[in-house]
């Protein structure tokens, strides 16, 4: 469980549930609808980033930031840590899952041939990333990081037969918009 | 470990429908403690950030916005029912009684935590009124602005919780039962005294046919 006890839960098929849903209903609008899934992620970060740091003291850098939303932010959130973190130290972090929980029933699907339903799955897959990208940008911004995020899924090679499918894995690329504050500190 | 205790909750789920004095309750209780859960503050803001979106794409048309919060809940119904007769090894149920406890007793216990009872039940059994202790989930800590609570019109009001009826409509009728729902005292926009109410109708049953969406 990832919910602690003392603290108001519902279950994780719920949750699901309303994602593939919502993420549905908007992927139908093409790029419009994915604009509008970064929005309502944004929104959503924003609100998640605000309710999670209330108690805490204030960041005082960037990396900071970043780390916790690495670590804290991503546990509420994603269920789990962020597998890797890179950074070119000016400003673009890399943020890389390996397997991205909130795509984690995805599969191929639709399509006549295998590489068509396996578009069609990547396709729906992409607008979770929207989302998932307004959520990580929404964050970021209600901590004072103005930035850009491209999220990405990432999905092994396709590979025929009955091998254990891989779930999908997500790659976030944020971009810190130059001259932020933060007191100078880079 | 945490893996037993679920097996063995899960089996608990699974024998109280199944064998004889059935307790819709129990299952419900067993089918929530078995399944995995999440922060309830993240479906609440997540849903939050849907409604507000939905409002915003209809352009503050709240009659759209009602109808259309009530689709995407008919589609949840519709996917999650499979998970939920798995999950609960709930066997056929006999009567549209049967169908509102398990629905309101089972159904919303496990996925949402929600308690609730049901009441006021008309002389054939085929309406009743659904009282929840709270709606949390969906409501906590949300305000809906004046300007979708006022009017006359009751089409006028925002449904801000639509996705729950939509969701037992749609559930409802992938097993067979078509139902008209909605809610009949809403907190959110009336007098909070007055908790939520849903009431539940059965209007017919659906021909024979194959019950799942694809």
């Amino acid at each position: 469980e990832m919910a602690s006890t003392s603290r108001p839960s519902v279950s994780a098929s719920a949750m699901s549930y309303l994602l593939l849903v919502m993420v549905r209903d908007y992927h139908e609008k093409g790029e419009a609808g994915r604009a509008q899934l970064e929005t309502m992620g944004a929104q959503l970060g924003a609100r998640l980033a605000e309710r999670y740091t209330k108690d805490r003291a204030r960041f005082t850098t960037h990396t900071e930031v970043v780390l916790w939303t690495c670590k804290e932010f991503w546990q509420e959130t994603f269920g789990k840590r962020v597998d890797n973190l890179k950074t070119n130290n000016r400003g673009v972090y890399v943020l890389t899952d390996v397997a991205f929980e909130w795509m984690s029933g995805l599969r191929p699907f639709g399509g006549d041939t295998e590489e068509t339903s396996w578009a069609l799955m990547m396709g729906y897959a992409e607008s979770y990333g929207s989302f998932a990208g307004g959520v990580v940008r929404g964050a970021l911004e209600s901590l004072g990081l103005r930035c850009a995020v491209i999220a990405e899924p990432t999905c092994g090679a396709v590979t025929s037969g009955a091998e254990e499918f891989k779930p999908l894995g997500c790659k976030f690329t944020v971009r810190l918009a130059a001259g932020l504050g933060f007191g100078g500190v880079a | 470990r945490e893996r037993a205790r679920a097996a063995r909750a899960a089996t608990m789920a699974a024998r109280s429908t199944r064998v004889g004095g059935r307790n819709p309750e129990l299952a419900g209780q067993a089918a929530w403690v078995a399944t995995e859960k999440v922060n309830a503050e993240l479906f609440t803001l997540t849903y939050g950030a849907l409604v507000r979106q939905v409002l915003h794409d209809c352009e503050d048309r709240v009659f759209e916005a009602n109808k259309k919060l009530d689709e995407m809940g008919h589609a949840m119904g519709c996917r999650l029912i499979e998970d939920f007769l798995a999950k609960t090894n709930a066997r056929k149920c006999l009567s549209f009684k049967e169908s509102a406890e398990t629905v309101a007793l089972v159904g919303f216990k496990m996925f949402l935590n929600l308690e609730c009872s049901l009441e006021n039940w008309n002389d054939d059994e085929t309406r009743c009124d659904v009282r929840f202790e709270h709606l949390d989930p969906f409501v906590a800590f949300v305000e809906v602005p004046d300007r979708y609570k006022s009017g006359d019109d009751e089409q006028s009001k925002l449904k801000y919780c639509q996705v729950l009826c939509g969701a037992a409509r749609g559930a409802l009728e992938s097993v067979g039962v078509r139902t008209e729902c909605h809610f009949v005292k809403d907190a959110l926009v009336g007098d909070p005294s007055e908790g939520f109410v849903m009431r539940l109708e059965f209007t017919e049953n659906v021909e024979d046919e194959y019950p799942f969406e694809d």
